[in-house]
């Protein structure tokens, strides 16, 4: 125990990862507040001009020719089933269908800015687990470290430990910071129906917020991992950036169909968010059949992917911290 | 002259007082082999050495001898390719051995957080390895770094950080104390500061074994020494009994040294060049110098004693040519 508030204090009292900490939880909240000012609602004259462009609009001739054929062939303009008598109602532009911006609705926001949110957060907490690592060898200090404790493993394990327990929390706190503020919004508001503070999409937020702190924890992990392995913050940055952008233009270029399966960014989001699909992003997709479906992608499916990944780079990581020469 | 030493045999010397256990060190045979583009090098190659409890040993070589794989090699954090190390008798197999918890050492660089003050980094040091904040204390007190405990690192100089490294490595009070180098780069006061805090450390009966290229410092503080070069011992044992070894010499400056030379050679002395003077051994009397010379008509300007030290001593050994000075290149 006093070895893990060791390096729970050598983790957080950093400066720069202290400030890094803090920068992600700004730009959340930034986040938060462009995702608030720009479902704000409309202003009065904002309300005036809609009504003055639907009134507008109901006499526009356009419209009205577009009516007088739905009438004659509903169907092919309302589905199958439909009335013609739907028609008149269905084709002409409301006051609230012009209006400047939608309101805002929790429920399409945990298919939006939610799990980006995640993924920033992820992001900062990668860059402070390898930073955390890295500096340690940087510096020497690791070395002073491994004198003063001779068993490696107990030490990496410890700092793993920190950098979970340390991510996990960073990851909690700042998902629920921006789902407490998108919720008092709503509430504010007075959002009702599908878009507001409804038992389901609390539900919802409560698993993806599940799913976004194993995936903080996991993504400082990872970070710390395989910098211990590359004993430089620099190389661990280089290589996960080259992963993930040189891998998903890799992906792209790649003559094979179901390649996307494998992006990164799909599985993270795939991982993030319930009931994800993909479509085939191949640039040498041959079908237009195959590269226009869509594909469900599941959270086990995902995870099963980046937890592989990840307890690669845990296990490379000890055995070589174990084993090589310092 | 030193006496003739092969750059593969060792010339070991036996201290006078036998030690009441078995030494502090005891490598056989170390070897350690790195890869490399063209195959493997060997940083030690078959190292024998044998350290006394309770003393100061100065561990001396040149660049890249080998000083520091060694010590990385007692620590643990690297591994040997062959031969085998005892601490305080017991056999070190891996970096877990029980033996290595009775060493303390700097190796290197002092390593640190540079954003955190001396003292939380010792803290956090300490905490880890359940020790008490008054240790830090002691330890910052034995360096002479208590006023600058709250000094962050980055701001410390070379000398204090040393003595940083220094403090963090009696932490733990080891029986055995491995310093690399830890005068190097520090000005006068910074090095006084050091061999102050090693003479505490050495006061309260811990082995210390201090690397170092400050060879006036080593003779001074060291009871015992060993030098190696190209990863093998060269020389070992106490430093006056190794200096002992070296044969007494007498420079003779004169006006001409060539035909000075020629006679005290055909005299019976050893004589070299040192520049336009000579050096001049195998006599117990310099007087026996100026006479041979007077008889002959040569007059003397200058006569003076060599006393063996273990600068002259090292850089023969490890085959150095002995740098002159601008005075000497001057001397008439």
């Amino acid at each position: 125990m006093n070895l893990f508030r060791a390096e729970l204090t050598r983790y957080i009292a950093r400066r720069g990862i202290a400030l890094l900490m803090i920068a992600g939880f700004v730009v959340m909240i930034v986040l938060a507040a462009r995702t608030a000012w720009e479902t704000r609602p409309p202003s009065a004259s904002e309300r005036a001009t809609a009504a003055a462009n639907a009134t507008f609009a109901a006499h526009d001739s356009q419209v009205l020719a577009q009516i007088t054929a739905c009438q004659k062939h509903p169907a092919r303009y309302l589905g199958p089933g439909s009335q013609a008598s739907e028609c008149s109602r269905a084709l002409t532009p409301t006051a609230e269908s012009l209006l400047p911006r939608s309101p805002l609705s929790l429920r399409h926001e945990l298919t939006t800015s939610g799990p980006q949110v995640a993924v920033l957060l992820a992001a900062a907490i990668v860059i402070a687990g390898a930073t955390f690592a890295g500096a340690d060898w940087q510096t020497g200090a690791m070395r002073t470290q491994m004198i003063a404790r001779r068993r490696r493993s107990v030490l990496w394990l410890t700092k793993a430990a920190a950098v979970v327990v340390w991510s996990a929390l960073y990851g909690a706190a700042g998902y629920g910071l921006y789902w407490l503020i998108l919720g008092s919004v709503a509430q504010s508001r007075d959002i009702t129906g599908i878009g507001g503070l409804t038992s389901a999409n609390v539900q919802h937020i409560l698993a993806m917020g599940g799913r976004a702190v194993v995936l903080t924890a996991a993504a400082g992990l990872g970070a710390f991992a395989l910098t211990m392995l590359l004993r430089h913050t620099v190389a661990t940055l280089g290589l996960l950036f080259a992963y993930a952008a040189g891998g998903e233009v890799l992906l792209a270029l790649l003559p094979v169909t179901g390649a996307t399966r494998w992006s990164v960014g799909v599985n993270l989001f795939g991982w993030l968010q319930s009931n994800f699909h993909y479509t085939e992003q191949s640039l040498r997709c041959r079908s237009i059949e195959t590269c226009g479906k869509s594909h469900a992608l599941s959270h086990l499916d995902a995870g099963l992917l980046l937890g592989g990944l990840l307890v690669i780079a845990v296990v490379a990581s000890m055995v070589s911290f174990s084993k090589r020469d310092v | 002259m030193v006496p003739e030493v092969g750059k593969t045999e060792a010339v070991t010397t036996t201290p006078a007082t036998a030690a009441p256990a078995g030494p502090a060190i005891r490598l056989r045979g170390l070897r350690k082999d790195y890869r490399t583009l063209g195959g493997r090098s060997a940083a030690l190659d078959g190292l024998d050495l044998e350290v006394t409890r309770g003393e100061v040993h100065g561990f001396l070589g040149p660049n890249g001898a080998g000083k520091t794989t060694t010590f990385r090699l007692l620590l643990g954090l690297a591994r040997p390719t062959g031969g085998s190390i005892e601490i305080f008798d017991e056999p070190v197999t891996s970096s877990t051995s029980p033996a290595l918890a009775r060493i303390g050492a700097t190796v290197s660089q002092p390593g640190f957080t540079p954003g955190f003050s001396g003292q939380r980094n010792l803290r956090l040091l300490a905490r880890a390895a359940g020790l008490s904040r008054s240790r830090v204390r002691d330890v910052l007190e034995t360096v002479e770094l208590t006023d600058a405990a709250h000094t962050l690192f980055r701001r410390y100089s070379l000398g204090m950080r040393q003595r940083l490294a220094i403090a963090a490595a009696l932490l733990t009070g080891p029986e055995l104390l491995l310093l690399d180098e830890p005068t190097n780069g520090l000005d006068p006061a910074g090095v006084v500061a050091i061999r102050r805090a090693i003479a505490r450390v050495v006061e309260a009966g811990t082995t210390v074994v201090l690397s170092s290229h400050n060879l006036v410092e080593v003779q001074q503080l060291c009871d015992s020494v060993s030098i190696i070069g190209e990863g093998r011992l060269l020389a070992s044992g106490p430093v006056e009994e190794l200096l002992g070894e070296q044969k007494s010499m007498t420079r003779v400056g004169i006006a001409d040294p060539d035909g000075a030379q020629a006679e005290l050679t055909a005299a019976g002395f050893t004589v070299t060049r040192d520049g336009d003077a000579l050096l001049v051994s195998g006599h117990d009397d310099p007087a026996r110098i100026t006479r041979a010379l007077a008889e002959h008509g040569h007059y003397v300007t200058e006569l003076s004693a060599r006393r063996p030290d273990l600068e002259s001593y090292y850089l023969e050994l490890t085959g150095h040519a002995v740098p002159r000075t601008a005075d000497e290149e001057e001397a008439p």
